[in-house]
This record gives C-alpha cells, structure tokens and sequence, in this order.
C-alpha cells in the first residue's frame, strides 16, 4: 500500500513539473498578443520581417563602434590617467572604483549584447506568417535584451560623468598650473 | 606498417597532397569553433550582409591623438588636456545614441497606433 502510495505521489509530482512551464508559457503568450496586434502583424508580416533584418544590422554596427569607443576610453584614458596619478602619489581611489565599476558594466554590456543577438536572430529565423502568436513572444523577448542593453549604456554614461566630475574635484585640489 | 611505408613510396605526391587537406579542414575546423565559441561572429562586419553598411564603421577610435601618456608629472594643465581628450571622446559616444530609441515598439513595427 504505501509503495502504491508513493508511486502515485511520483508520478503527480513528475507530471505537474512537466506540465507546469507549459502553462505558463501559454498564459504567456495569450497575455502578451494582443488580438488586434497579432492581426496587424500577420497582414504586415513581410515588412514587419524586413525592419527587423534592418534593426538587427544596424545594431551590431552600433554594437561594435559604442564598443570600440567605451574600449579605448577605458584602456587608453582611465586606466592611463589612474596609473599616472599613482605614480605621482595622488589619490585615485574613487577613479581606480569608478573604472573597475565601468569595465564590470562593461562587460555586462558586452554579454548582454550577445543575448540580445541571439534573441534577435531567433527573431529573424522564425515565421510571421505561420506562428504569429510565437513571432510576437519573440519579439517579446528581443525587445526586454533589448531594454537591458540600454540600461547598460545609461550606467555607462552615468559613469562617464562621474569620472569627469572627479577628475575635476581633482584638479581643483592640485596647485600649480591655469585655474581654466 | 611496411605495407604503408609502401604505398607511401609508391604514392608520395598523392599521400602529401591527402595530409595537407586534412591538415587544413583540421585547421579551418578549429578555427570556425573558436569564432562561433568565443561569439567573435556577432561582431564580424566583414560578413557579406554587412557590405553596406561597412563604411559607417569608425575607424578612428584607435587613433593615436585619443591617447593619454600614462607617464610624466600631473598638474592642472596635465589634467585639463586630460579633460580636453575625454570630454572629445564622450562627446563621440554619446552621438551613438546606443539602443537608446525603443525602435521594437509596436508603434515604431507599425502594429498599433499608440
């Protein structure tokens, strides 16, 4: 009996776990696909499918010179300014915290990117015309990679200024040379 | 193993013809899993659908001019050139304009009005 008990137990725990993601995912799908847009989408599938090839290049041409320029200000500014302050015994803990700080977002942004990519190209392989609910879960999902890769860049700037601000509080504190 | 000492002799040209075929599909095998494994295809504008837009590429990011000398004394004109270099090179970031616009919006796909 208390086999038969705990098989039974196994067996609608197994079930429910398996059974579970896909309701979600269904809910998901029904919640997000608004009938009107989903309809608006199948009729304009085609062009929908075009600006999302167009966005998808443009990006990675953003991608790679935003990541260039962030790259070199890190490398060839921060990173050199820290050092030559160190050198020179001044103190450069805020700047050494706020570029460790930036190089980690850095990187989040880098990975990031590539999530988004992926989503992107998910995007752009599936088929508006047959699955529409599940184009638009796509475009769901692309567009919240998305979202995150621009809050990456807000950090960054923010970042960017802060430097700049403490470079200044700096050279207010140094003697010696034009007060401009 | 006399036997392939054998066909190798008799078929030097064949046999090292054979090997550097495989030696290169090994090479390029390699190299294609290092370029997809470390994600190095997502930022290859060398790819054909890039041909257009390839000129938009900034080239200049790696100039020398963007540099800061990491040695040498520091004072306020050391650090207002300094500030010069920098506010040039956030100046360039910040035209990007990076993902900025919510350009996958319904409204901007075309899907509703609001």
């Amino acid at each position: 009996m208390k086999k038969v008990t705990f098989y039974l137990a196994s067996f609608l725990i197994a079930s429910s776990l398996s059974v579970t993601p896909r309701a979600v995912e269904a809910q998901s799908v029904d919640a997000t696909a608004d009938s009107e847009i989903i309809k608006t989408l199948e009729r304009n599938c085609s062009s929908v499918r075009v600006t999302i090839k167009n966005i998808h290049t443009n990006d990675a041409l953003t991608r790679v010179n935003v990541g260039q320029r962030y790259n070199s200000i890190s490398t060839k500014l921060m990173a050199r300014l820290n050092g030559r302050l160190a050198i020179n015994k001044l103190d450069s803990s805020k700047l050494v915290n706020i570029t460790n700080e930036f190089e980690s977002t850095r990187l989040k942004f880098n990975s990031n990117y590539n999530d988004y990519d992926t989503a992107m190209t998910d995007l752009q392989r599936a088929n508006c015309s047959n699955n529409v609910a599940d184009y638009y879960q796509k475009l769901t999902v692309a567009r919240e990679a998305r979202n995150k890769l621009s809050e990456d860049v807000k950090i960054l700037d923010e970042l960017l200024v802060r430097y700049k601000e403490e470079v200044q509080a700096i050279k207010n504190s140094l003697s010696g040379g034009s007060n401009e | 193993m006399n036997r392939a000492k054998e066909l190798f002799r008799s078929y030097k040209f064949a046999t090292f013809i054979g090997l550097t075929i495989a030696a290169s599909v090994l090479l390029v095998s390699i190299a294609m899993f290092m370029y997809y494994k470390t994600d190095a295809y997502r930022l290859d504008l060398s790819r054909p659908e890039y041909a257009s837009r390839r000129k938009q590429i900034s080239k200049d990011a790696n100039e020398k001019s963007h540099e800061f000398d990491a040695q040498g004394t520091v004072n306020k004109d050391t650090l207002k050139e300094f500030l010069g270099i920098y506010d040039k090179e956030v100046e360039n970031v910040n035209k990007i304009k990076a993902f900025s616009n919510d350009v996958l919006s319904d409204k901007e796909l075309g899907l509703s009005n609001n």
